[in-house]
């Protein structure tokens, strides 16, 4: 399966087994933005739930497809905010009434 | 994203960019032939595919697609005819290379315009009918470049001139002009074979046709041939490596015609090296090699298998006919055996066993054997002495072996039934004197004959063998019902032969001296005592005796003799010489039987107890005779008797020829009834045709006797002649 | 940096979407676009489109939802090929310009 990991104006599209960890899907990450695994951290976008390291996938029912947000920490430690930038969009000039979604 | 409540869904305006600007479409082809040419000149790291590809799907959407392509085919030209140029250049041996090298270039730039193109060549081409990118590329190739005038003539005569100097022992780069012909190959089959492969044929065979000549004025045979092989493999080699496989058979065609049809018959004959001359030397590899060469041509084994024929027939017409040869009938047939054994061992380890040459073989030996009319005699005579004693101490498996080769001379000849006749007389020597070496054999050779023949070929000889068993046994119940009246007197041992089945001898009786005759009638009471109905009459030329002499000095020996020299010696016991009618008179032995005898015992050295005056080597009506007590031997026993087979003189050969003559008749008219009674009416051309067919496992049934039989026949009012056609004949039931 | 086997498509509105380079080759376009002539014979290099060279391909006619869409596409075929068949779910609004860029993406 896979599940896409946003941040900022990216999304990663990263390919997944539901029986692997946050963990795994952290190491995986790691290859692509150079972030060493303690400086992430995944949220699901659905629940706002933090995903554990430990649990699985499956565990914390993350599904195919689900978006993931990626924060990193910042320089005092903390981790940022979640801030993931919406395609400005047809949604919104297509639509007379605005978006009801 | 899911809606709360489902919206009607509006279908908005296209929202592609729409095209204002009238100039688009050249600012746009513009931008694509700008790409071409950075392709062209190695820079496109610096193009993005994403743009330029979406440039050209927008001429195709909005209908530019035949500006995109005639700009394509111009921009391409101008860059192939540039190509052109610095590829007409170049100079002497650099001239190849640049053509490769710009050639791996055009390809590679081609790909990444049709990369590009992609959207016109999967829509506009198709809906169009014009030629996709990718051939139009290799098509402008070939007309821009290969078949400029200038270039078209050079890279031909560079590539014929490589394949020239390789031949000559150069060593060229072969990765080159790999990467050449495959590119004329890409091109189109008809672009490698215009400009490539019709020329390289014509210029080889040109070649070849001259080498081909210088060899064969300088080398012998051999030589010849090992040079062909090496240039035929040459070829294959050089087209593996860097032609088209297509081209291997039509070179090796050019090889095989110049080097080996056009010279075959001159390599065959050649004087001291030809075909011949390697048979008669055992020069396996080179007709080996011969037989490989020539294969590939058609009619090239035709004329090795020929020449082979006539050779081998002359040979052996040779040997049947040469008088000298034929005085030893046993070394004549290993003759035949060592002959066979040479041509197989041709056939076998240089013409690959070949069957085409295994039947020529055949019928040469069928051929020549069946010259001599004495042939199966001999081949008897061959028999018998291996069986009586060539085949001592030799282990089964050889017996076999031989046998089997006896058998396959048997197969060869004609007159089979000659052969009977004389394998049941010399069988008939050997099972009466003992001397076959081994029972085994003997049945061996039967089964054989069995198997080939049929039952009724052997039966009789079986019946021999059953008479002596039978004999033995008879002989055990006469010696112990008799063994005790027998005291001193001579050993009697009889060997009782039913008439048929042993061959027919004219009864000859002598005279027994007294002596044995007792003996004789005892085991003739005895023997009709127990098999009341039966006739028995001596055989008097077919036995022997062991007899006990006393010499001059006291020296004793014991002496194996005929009957009849028995008949002879004995006489000697009552008078010391004799004249010739004398022993006549009292022996009644036959004339020509007692000639031989006395010779035998009167003027063989070593074996002479008997002295004939005058000495001379012939026995004279008028010859006197002396019991010899000056007689000497260093063996204690001597043997004397006559009883071995031998060629037949001529007379005797006649007489069994005739005989063989006779026997035929009845076998002939048999076969006339027989194929009327099925059909009923048959002409006569048809008749003598099934009577051949039918006893030509026997023997060849001559026309003439035939036509006899047939007239013998209707007097005998088996059949008749037709009314109106005469050589119409009817069955008459 | 980035692993050698995924590539990152960037929509008109400049979002960015990484994905797998399998993924992306369901379109033959891409495909070409990166499979891009290699050195030849060791001694010409005619060299790729400025794409091979960077691992990035920018659609300025492509927006990030339909690019997005696409890319979930992608996925999906990937997995239908592999046996599992499941709907490609689409939305009936972005239906033509889907289409539109699937006919441009050769998909």
């Amino acid at each position: 399966m896979y599940i896409r990991v946003k941040r900022s104006k990216t999304t990663y599209f990263i390919q997944c087994d539901p029986t692997e960890t946050t963990l795994d899907i952290k190491q995986k990450l790691h290859t692509l933005i150079d972030q060493p695994v303690n400086d992430q951290r995944l949220i699901l976008m659905n629940t706002g739930d933090i995903l554990e390291d430990s649990k699985t996938l499956a565990d914390q029912k993350v599904e195919n497809d689900a978006v993931v947000a990626l924060t990193l920490r910042k320089d005092d430690n903390e981790f940022e905010d979640v801030n993931i930038v919406k395609p400005n969009d047809f949604y919104q000039s297509r639509d007379t009434d605005s978006g009801n979604w | 994203m899911s809606s709360q409540k489902k919206k009607a869904f509006q279908i908005e305006a296209f929202k592609h960019r729409v095209v204002v600007d009238p100039k688009y479409a050249e600012k746009t082809w513009k931008i694509l032939e700008h790409a071409i040419h950075e392709i062209y000149n190695h820079n496109a790291s610096g193009l993005s595919f994403e743009e330029l590809y979406r440039n050209a799907y927008n001429m195709v959407l909005h209908k530019f697609g035949e500006k995109l392509y005639s700009g394509l085919v111009t921009t391409m030209t101008s860059h192939l005819k540039e190509i052109s140029n610095s590829i007409e250049a170049a100079q002497g041996g650099l001239f190849l290379d640049e053509l490769n090298r710009k050639w791996a270039e055009h390809n590679k730039a081609l790909q990444m315009i049709r990369d590009i193109l992609m959207y016109m060549d999967r829509t506009f081409i198709p809906n169009t009918h014009k030629t996709p990118v990718h051939e139009l590329g290799l098509n402008l190739w070939r007309d821009v470049v290969i078949h400029s005038h200038a270039i078209q003539s050079r890279l031909q005569a560079i590539l014929l001139e490589n394949v020239r100097r390789e031949r000559s022992g150069e060593v060229i780069d072969r990765g080159l002009m790999r990467s050449i012909t495959k590119m004329l190959m890409d091109l189109g089959p008809s672009v490698y074979q215009d400009n490539f492969e019709k020329h390289f044929l014509e210029v080889s065979a040109d070649f070849y046709r001259l080498e081909s000549q210088e060899f064969i004025e300088s080398c012998d045979c051999g030589e010849y041939l090992k040079k062909a092989e090496r240039r035929l493999n040459e070829e294959i080699e050089r087209v593996s490596h860097y032609l088209d496989t297509r081209s291997e058979v039509k070179i090796t065609n050019v090889v095989e015609t110049e080097m080996i049809e056009s010279h075959m018959h001159r390599l065959v004959q050649m004087e001291n090296s030809g075909l011949i001359n390697m048979i008669v030397d055992e020069k396996y590899e080179d007709l080996g090699r011969m037989y490989c060469l020539f294969r590939r041509v058609s009619s090239g084994l035709v004329l090795i298998r020929d020449v082979m024929t006539s050779y081998i027939r002359d040979t052996g017409k040779q040997l049947l006919t040469d008088p000298e040869r034929l005085k030893d009938p046993v070394d004549f047939v290993q003759q035949l055996l060592d002959l066979k054994d040479k041509y197989d061992k041709i056939i076998t380890s240089a013409f690959r066993n070949d069957k085409t040459f295994q039947n020529a073989l055949n019928s040469s030996f069928e051929y020549f054997i069946n010259l001599n009319s004495r042939s199966p005699e001999f081949i008897s005579l061959f028999v018998d002495d291996k069986l009586r004693k060539g085949l001592r101490g030799v282990t089964e498996e050889d017996v076999e072996l031989v046998l089997d080769k006896v058998m396959m001379l048997f197969r060869y000849l004609q007159e089979k039934d000659v052969f009977e006749k004389y394998y049941k007389q010399h069988l008939a020597k050997r099972l009466l004197s003992g001397k076959s070496v081994s029972d085994d054999a003997e049945r061996s050779l039967i089964v054989k004959l069995k198997t080939e023949c049929g039952y009724q070929f052997t039966s009789k000889l079986e019946g021999m063998f059953t008479d002596m068993k039978t004999s033995q046994d008879t002989m055990q119940g006469f010696h112990a019902s008799h063994g005790s009246d027998i005291g001193d007197g001579p050993m009697l041992s009889v060997q009782v032969l039913t008439t048929g089945s042993w061959p027919t001898q004219l009864i000859t009786t002598c005279n027994l001296p007294a002596e044995i005759l007792g003996i004789c009638e005892k085991f003739r009471n005895y023997y009709l005592g127990t098999h009341t109905g039966r006739r028995l009459s001596w055989q008097t030329n077919m036995g022997t005796a062991d007899l006990k002499a006393t010499f001059g000095k006291g020296q004793k020996h014991e002496l194996n003799v005929s009957t009849y020299q028995m008949c002879v010696l004995m006489l000697f016991n009552d008078a010391d010489r004799l004249s010739y009618k004398e022993i006549e008179q009292v022996t009644e032995i036959p004339t020509s039987d007692l000639k031989r005898c006395l010779q035998s015992l009167a003027c063989v050295k070593g074996k002479n107890v008997l002295r004939k005056e005058p000495m001379s080597k012939d026995i004279a009506d008028t010859d006197t005779f002396l019991f010899n007590d000056k007689y000497t031997s260093k063996f204690f026993k001597v043997k004397i008797g006559t009883v071995a087979a031998q060629r037949e003189s001529e007379p005797e050969n006649q007489e069994t020829r005739q005989r063989v003559e006779e026997d035929r008749k009845p076998q002939i008219e048999a076969a006339i009834v027989r194929i009327m009674k099925a059909r009923r009416v048959l002409d006569h051309n048809n008749i003598v045709a099934e009577v051949t067919k039918q006893l030509q496992s026997r023997f060849l049934p001559n026309p003439v006797v035939i036509k006899k039989r047939i007239e013998s026949l209707i007097e005998r009012e088996f059949l008749e002649r037709d009314k109106g056609d005469r050589k119409l004949y009817r069955y008459l039931a | 940096m980035k692993r050698k086997d995924t590539v990152k498509l960037i929509s008109t509105d400049e979002m960015e979407f990484v994905i797998d380079k399998d993924a992306a080759m369901v379109s033959q376009t891409i495909r070409n676009m990166l499979t891009s002539p290699g050195p030849i014979d060791n001694w010409v290099f005619l060299g790729g489109f400025a794409e091979t060279e960077l691992g990035e391909v920018t659609f300025p006619e492509i927006s990030a939802v339909i690019l997005e869409k696409i890319c979930q596409y992608f996925y999906w075929a990937l997995q239908y090929s592999r046996g599992k068949e499941t709907e490609f779910h689409i939305e009936p609004e972005l239906t033509l310009e889907l289409m539109m860029a699937a006919n441009y993406l050769h998909t």
